[in-house]
């Protein structure tokens, strides 16, 4: 290795420095620190959210609202209407004079959803709304409540239960016969008598002798799609035209008349219409799934309705997709359906937290949000990595007060890692070439791919299909390739080249609109796996009517084109109208996704060292074959093999090729009008993905418009950010740049040191560096610091320097090429929004303390961490130790010297083979049954052998016993009966032993679902989960928990769930001493002699089982029976005859 | 300019024919005759073609009166309840082309389906018009009052009023007695009541099942309820804020209620 090729790995090291500080943040950027707020300062009520958004005048508590007394969350209903409002407070409920009753989805009797017949209509509502809407000042009509077998959905109810029938009401008014077309309690309460109702007879009938003249004019009726004639004094006749709007009929008025006219829509506006009532469709602004939507683009949904065509954006920032399914009709033509529905890119990064590729491949290629990247780079850079089809939207600028109003910076806010850069540094890899040398050249012996363009490109395409990452386009085709780097250590060494503009170019055909495409919407098994709390509704009940066929035709009135795919799928499956969500989400859990895709490859490129007698082997025998070619002597080429071979004049060269993919940056050319000019609402997201100069005016108004900034064409001044230095340091002005030095004494920083620094850049502008003076703003691949791909008016960086003087061994430098090598500069580009950037380059001088290196090596990070806890029965465990230079390291039971430590370990002593946290040791630590406690102490490889004075202490615990389910609520072979459909239960866990007395995680899988417990901080030994959708049937649901050490426990239950949510029935009526009624369950019967019968104002008849009886009398009789869970049956009326 | 008229008239005997008077003082007073003229003869036009209101009190029917004089302060608030999600003075609001729009269901957290705002939308509605209306109802009492005074004595009880919403109207039932009493002959009234045409107890209902849906499953599918029931037009539109503002509205009137939601909102990145 050169000089200079050291030099350059030394100062390569500042590269991730800032890394080492702030690689441990959350990328929860919510929970911590959040309460309860009655109110909230905005007016909202009952939100968790953190101390300073609540209305200090009212309650706040430090937890979710949920464990709260005062924003205990449940159904509110009203006494008054008899509606109910689902996940409300106790508080707004009370407030408003509501019942408040627990369970946030209404699950209860009160809220039990029926047919109402209110004369000549039906409405599907609860039976203390039928009763408010029947005797409301209008109308106090006859109202009927009825939930059995023949109307058990909203559209039974709407379309098949037969309503009061309607005829001729005649009365007098001043002498004259009127007449109304009317239902029979519509007349009785006008006339009072129900002799004035002609049944199914016309006001204009002759026999009625009333002055109205049939079929006068033709009409249509409020909310009606059929055309119907009028009579002369207004009634409503006979149906004259039968439209239909499920076949894209409907009743419009024309001026003194009407007639059916069609409700298709002419979405090409050809003048013939192409889309039926009740169709939807997406577009898409260019190419969508295989990871390559552009930037900036949104999914878009198309509503045929009543004739005209709506636009319906999916979610921003691609959370939703448009996804579309096509259905051939009878007639030759096709029918589309289509919703935006949740993204699930989230569960595709999650997917790699499997240990097994096969198990993550599998999960991946069965959700259709989500595709298998594979990268083959020739060697052990290989792996498999689950990525998004559909790649999210991230924010584009970082637009947050990182300056303080007394010019300090706001280092919380600053260093708060965004979504983009978390995301896209996934693609941030290590490629590392191996090369077999010798004299006579080298051979590449593994990953030989990584230094060509095919690098590149892979990576590239893995890191666009992240999300908004990498160099790709914006929605129409503009460029940029600001959102990647490559680099290859040590420098000099052969490496790929970036993406050329050919390259860059081909990515503009994926901004061209294709209007065949579409998003998968999935079928069943991936349908089943979103949301098992409400999903399972799905599953039951059968036979779907012709009606319902007709209907499920008509677009959304099912409510997702998934349940489309689904029903054509399995022909025997239906789901409750409205019950199915495109929007069901559960994915909170899903945070911890990111690292475990870095965790992930890192399994997958394992590099093992090459044995090197095997190569020098083939290296000799081709310093021997090319000795031949030159001398054409055998003898010689055998004796050029030999001493090739016995003197082993072969080495290991390692090529580093460093991909770094970071957010994509939008193009310096702004097009910002383009924003302004499609159908698709303009966005912030949308409009500064077109150019760094545009901005989004009128946010949230609905009136927004993206404008261009004024052209800025200054060129970027970089001073130094004097309130950002770490203290004992300062800067010192050179010309154009800057020196950081010690405060004290104006010299060299310490090593081993990391000193903060910073620069303000005017006008605001991105900024990279690199040690190359002549380096452009293209060519430098290291951003400068964490925000350094942000416009921004400050930005910060740390710098750590190792002790020169540790490499000298391992590289036998002289003294005078340490003090070299401890000499630093870095020259800084910075890139306006304008795409200015300032010719000569800033420069940042430092130098690091010369003189040997006098500082023992240090532990960094530990894997795993101190203090963790060992499963139950653990002997050995495998352990990382990274230390913060390159040193040889020792373990022992005991405090002892490193010399009498009985154990080593395998320590990278390498420079060049450096990792965030440091230089890797690895070990296998044993006894554990009887120790925990180890100690550790380690020696570096500079000239003074420096040697930690003190172990590190490295203290496991054990888990003293395994860890136990000892609770499964609900029990085994419980049964569970309701009156209500679906069931709301919780499954309750309650954990014992592990590691920590029984605190768990837990999750349940059962009948094809499967989903995590959440986590309770303050009581993680009992569990609950509760589902809110079950229906009838048999369930079989198994419970695993895992403590924090890896203990598993597991358990199951079997429960039923038996449902009785009709009334009873009643079978047989008839004389007996009496009358007697016969019910097909035990009940509680009453009856009235009035038409407006009331169960509670209704005289109960005697007996409690099968068999029901009252007095016989001469009159017509109103009879209701009530089950044990309070279903009422339909109330019937009966007459006896003599 | 004066110059060039009497030129171009000068063939007429400027004595004789004093077309344009000499003085400036007259000409400008004449200005101002034309001006006055011009401007109420718009008046009279505007007048004729939007005559203002007059409420006719008969005096036989006091009721009549007071019912037109509620109606009109009922329909006020229900424009405003109308444009801000049910609410007259918002609160928890999102700003919406110049309106401040109520969430009728809200969650301020990433991923969490919303919580209901607007429990009992109905009652909550009816409060808000009592409140609304009750200072504007005292009033038309006063003005009735003002208007009986001369013929009449006038006796009243304190006003209380309430606010009912049912399918298609909204009915108004004002307790309080008011006895006119003449020549020893007296008239008592009670119970005056105000019942108009209007959609919102329909709306709301609609607003609190849509409320219900973004709940519980983070949407609402306006296409399969508009064709379950064509009466109603229900228009959503997302922000780039993810908020989404329903607008709701009754085909056959044209009556809507726009509120806004905030349900299982989901950030850019994680």
């Amino acid at each position: 290795m050169s000089y200079s090729q050291i030099f350059i790995l030394v100062l390569s090291l500042f590269a991730f420095s800032y890394l080492i500080y702030h690689s441990f943040g959350s990328v929860d950027a919510q929970g911590f620190g959040s309460v309860c707020c009655e109110e909230t300062r905005t007016g909202n009520s009952c939100q968790t959210t953190s101390a300073e958004n609540c209305n200090t005048a009212l309650k706040t508590a430090p937890t979710d609202c949920e464990n709260t007394d005062f924003c205990e969350i449940g159904c509110c209903i009203s006494e008054n209407t008899g509606l109910c409002n689902e996940m409300t407070s106790k508080r707004d409920c009370e407030k408003i004079k509501g019942v408040f009753k627990k369970g946030s989805n209404c699950n209860v009797q009160e809220c039990k959803k029926g047919c109402c017949i209110l004369g000549n209509q039906a409405k599907w509502t609860t039976e203390a709304n039928c009763k408010f809407e029947g005797n409301t000042e209008n109308k106090n009509a006859k109202t009927e409540w009825r939930l059995d077998e023949n109307s058990d959905s909203e559209i039974e109810c709407l379309f098949n239960v037969e309503k009061d029938k309607e005829g001729a009401c005649l009365f007098d008014t001043s002498g004259e016969k009127k007449c109304v077309y009317t239902t029979l309690g519509e007349c009785v309460k006008r006339t009072g008598s129900e002799a004035n109702f002609a049944r199914d007879s016309f006001c204009s009938n002759s026999a009625l002798n009333t002055t109205c003249t049939a079929k006068e004019k033709k009409g249509c009726i409020d909310g009606g799609e059929d055309v119907f004639w009028f009579d002369s004094c207004g009634n409503k006749e006979e149906k004259a035209d039968d439209c239909d709007l499920f076949k894209g009929t409907y009743c419009k008025k024309t001026e003194d008349s009407a007639q059916c006219k069609s409700v298709a829509c002419d979405t090409n506006e050809d003048g013939i219409p192409d889309r039926e009532n009740g169709e939807s469709w997406c577009s898409y602004d260019g190419k969508v799934g295989g990871g390559k939507d552009p930037a900036g683009s949104r999914h878009m949904q198309h509503i045929c309705y009543m004739g005209t065509e709506r636009l319906a954006p999916c979610a921003d920032f691609r959370n939703e997709i448009c996804v579309q399914e096509d259905t051939q009709l009878e007639n030759g033509k096709t029918f589309s359906q289509s919703a935006c529905r949740v993204n699930q890119w989230r569960l595709c990064l999650d997917y790699n937290k499997e240990k097994a590729v096969e198990k993550m491949v599998d999960k991946c290629q069965k959700n259709p949000d989500c595709w298998v990247k594979s990268i083959d780079m020739a060697g052990s850079f290989s792996f498999k990595v689950c990525l998004p089809q559909y790649p999210p939207g991230f924010e584009l600028n970082f637009e947050q007060d990182i300056i303080n109003s007394d010019g300090s910076l706001n280092e919380e806010t600053y260093y708060k890692t965004s979504a983009g850069d978390q995301i896209c540094s996934t693609a941030t890899q290590r490629c590392t070439e191996i090369w077999q040398c010798g004299l006579f050249g080298c051979i590449c012996i593994d990953n030989c791919k990584c230094h060509t363009e095919h690098f590149t490109k892979e990576m590239n395409d893995f890191c666009i299909s992240l999300g908004d990452c990498g160099a790709y386009i914006n929605y129409i085709g503009e460029y940029s390739d600001g959102g990647y780097g490559v680099k290859v250590t040590p420098k000099g060494e052969a490496g790929p080249p970036r993406l050329s503009s050919s390259d860059l170019n081909a990515f503009k055909v994926f901004a061209n609109k294709d209007n065949n495409q579409k998003a998968n919407p999935g079928n069943y098994e991936f349908f089943k796996t979103l949301n098992p709390e409400q999903l399972q509704q799905v599953e039951t009940q059968n036979n779907l009517s012709s009606l319902e066929q007709d209907l499920l035709k008509a677009a959304g009135a099912y409510g997702s084109p998934l349940l489309l795919k689904i029903l054509t799928e399995d022909n025997n499956t239906f789901g409750n109208l409205g019950s199915l969500s495109a929007g069901v989400i559960g994915m909170s859990r899903y945070t911890a996704a990111i690292s475990s895709v870095q965790s992930s490859i890192a399994a997958q490129i394992e590099q093992e060292e090459p044995e090197q007698h095997d190569f020098s082997m083939i290296i000799s025998m081709i310093a021997g074959l090319i000795a031949y070619i030159i001398t054409q002597s055998l003898i010689i080429s055998m004796m050029a093999a030999l001493l090739g071979f016995l003197f082993g004049i072969s080495w290991i060269k390692k090529v580093h090729i460093d991909f770094t993919c970071t957010p994509w940056e939008p193009p310096d050319e702004s097009k910002c009008n383009e924003c302004n000019k499609l159908e698709v609402p303009c966005t912030e997201y949308r409009c500064e993905s077109l150019g760094s100069q545009c901005t989004l005016i009128n946010k949230g108004t609905g009136n927004e418009l993206c404008v261009t900034q004024p052209v800025n064409e200054t060129l970027p001044t970089i001073t130094q950010f004097e309130s950002v230095i770490t203290d004992g340091y300062a800067y010192k002005q050179i010309e154009n740049g800057v020196e950081i030095v010690n405060a004290s004494d104006n010299g060299c920083i310490e090593p081993y040191t990391s000193v903060q620094m910073g620069i303000k850049v005017e006008p605001f502008a991105r900024c990279r560096w690199s040690n190359e003076s002549k380096d452009s703003y293209e060519d430098m691949t290291d951003l400068f610091g964490p925000k350094g791909n942000y416009i921004l008016p400050v930005h910060i960086n740390k710098l750590f320097f190792p002790n020169p003087e540790a490499f000298k061994n391992f590289y036998n430098l002289t003294e005078s090429q340490i003090e070299e090598i401890g000499k630093m500069n870095f020259f800084v580009k910075c890139k306006t929004a304008s795409g200015k950037v300032n010719p000569t380059p800033y420069q940042i001088k430092t130098c690091v303390r010369p003189g040997p290196d006098l500082t023992p090596p240090r532990i960094v990070i530990a894997s795993p961490q101190k203090d963790s806890y060992l499963s139950y029965g653990t002997d050995t465990k495998e352990a990382v130790f990274y230390v913060n230079e390159p040193s040889e390291c020792r373990w022992d039971s005991g405090d002892k010297d490193f010399d009498l430590m009985q154990n080593t370990m395998n320590c990278e002593t390498n420079p060049a083979v450096f990792t965030h946290y440091g230089w890797k040791c690895t070990t296998t630590l044993t006894g554990l049954q009887n120790n925990t406690k180890f100690f550790i102490k380690c020696k570096d490889t500079s000239e003074n052998k420096n040697i930690m004075s003190e172990s590190f202490v490295y203290d496991l615990k054990a888990s003293k016993s395994p860890l136990k389910i000892d609770e499964v609520i609900p029990r085994i072979d419980e049964k569970i009966i309701s009156g209500v459909e679906p069931v709301s239960l919780k499954f309750r866990l309650r954990t014992s032993g592990g590691a920590e007395q029984g605190k768990a995680t837990c999750r349940w899988e059962g009948n094809g679902f499967g989903d995590s417990f959440r986590y309770q901080e303050n009581s993680s030994t009992t569990h609950e989960y509760a589902v809110t959708s079950l229906l009838a049937g048999a369930y079989t649901i198994s419970f695993i928990c895992e403590d924090v050490s890896g203990n598993i426990a597991e358990n199951s239950t079997s429960f039923t769930i038996d449902i009785d949510k009709f009334g009873p029935r009643i079978n047989r009526i008839y004389y007996d001493y009496g009358l007697k009624l016969t019910t097909n369950e035990n009940a509680e019967c009453r009856y009235s002699f009035s038409r407006n019968f009331e169960f509670d104002n209704a005289t109960k008849m005697s007996g409690a089982q099968l068999v029901h009886t009252a007095q016989w009398r001469l009159k017509t009789y109103y009879i209701q029976c009530q089950d044990s869970y309070k279903n009422k049956g339909t109330i019937i009326s009966v007459k006896p005859n003599l | 300019m004066d110059a060039k008229v009497n030129k171009k008239n000068s063939r007429f005997d400027s004595e004789s024919i004093k077309l344009f008077p000499e003085s400036k003082r007259s000409q400008v007073t004449i200005f101002i005759i034309i001006g006055l003229l011009f401007v109420v003869s718009i008046i009279i036009i505007f007048l004729l073609i939007n005559p203002p209101e007059v409420k006719i009190l008969d005096e036989n029917n006091p009721q009549a009166f007071i019912e037109s004089c509620t109606r009109e302060a009922v329909e006020n608030a229900l424009e405003i309840l109308s444009e801000q999600g049910g609410d007259i003075t918002p609160k928890g609001y999102i700003n919406f082309k110049g309106k401040e729009v109520s969430y009728a269901c809200y969650n301020f957290n990433y991923f969490q389906p919303c919580i209901n705002q607007r429990p009992l939308l109905i009652e909550h509605i009816e409060n808000e018009i009592t409140n609304y209306i009750k200072p504007l109802v005292n009033d038309c009492f006063i003005q009735l009052e003002n208007k009986l005074e001369d013929r009449y004595d006038v006796e009243t009880t304190p006003l209380y009023l309430k606010t009912v919403l049912q399918s298609k109207n909204v009915a108004v039932y004002i307790d309080k007695k008011f006895k006119m009493t003449r020549n020893q002959e007296s008239r008592e009234f009670d119970n005056f009541k105000m019942i108009m045409a209007h959609p919102i107890y329909d709306l709301a209902e609609i607003t609190m099942e849509i409320a219900n849906q973004e709940s519980r499953y983070c949407n609402f599918d306006e296409l399969g309820y508009m064709i379950l029931h064509p009466k109603y037009d229900i228009t959503k539109f997302i922000t780039g804020e993810a908020d989404i503002i329903y607008t709701v509205t009754e085909i056959s009137t044209g009556e809507k209620l726009t509120f806004a939601v905030t349900s299982c909102e989901l950030p850019p990145g994680y």
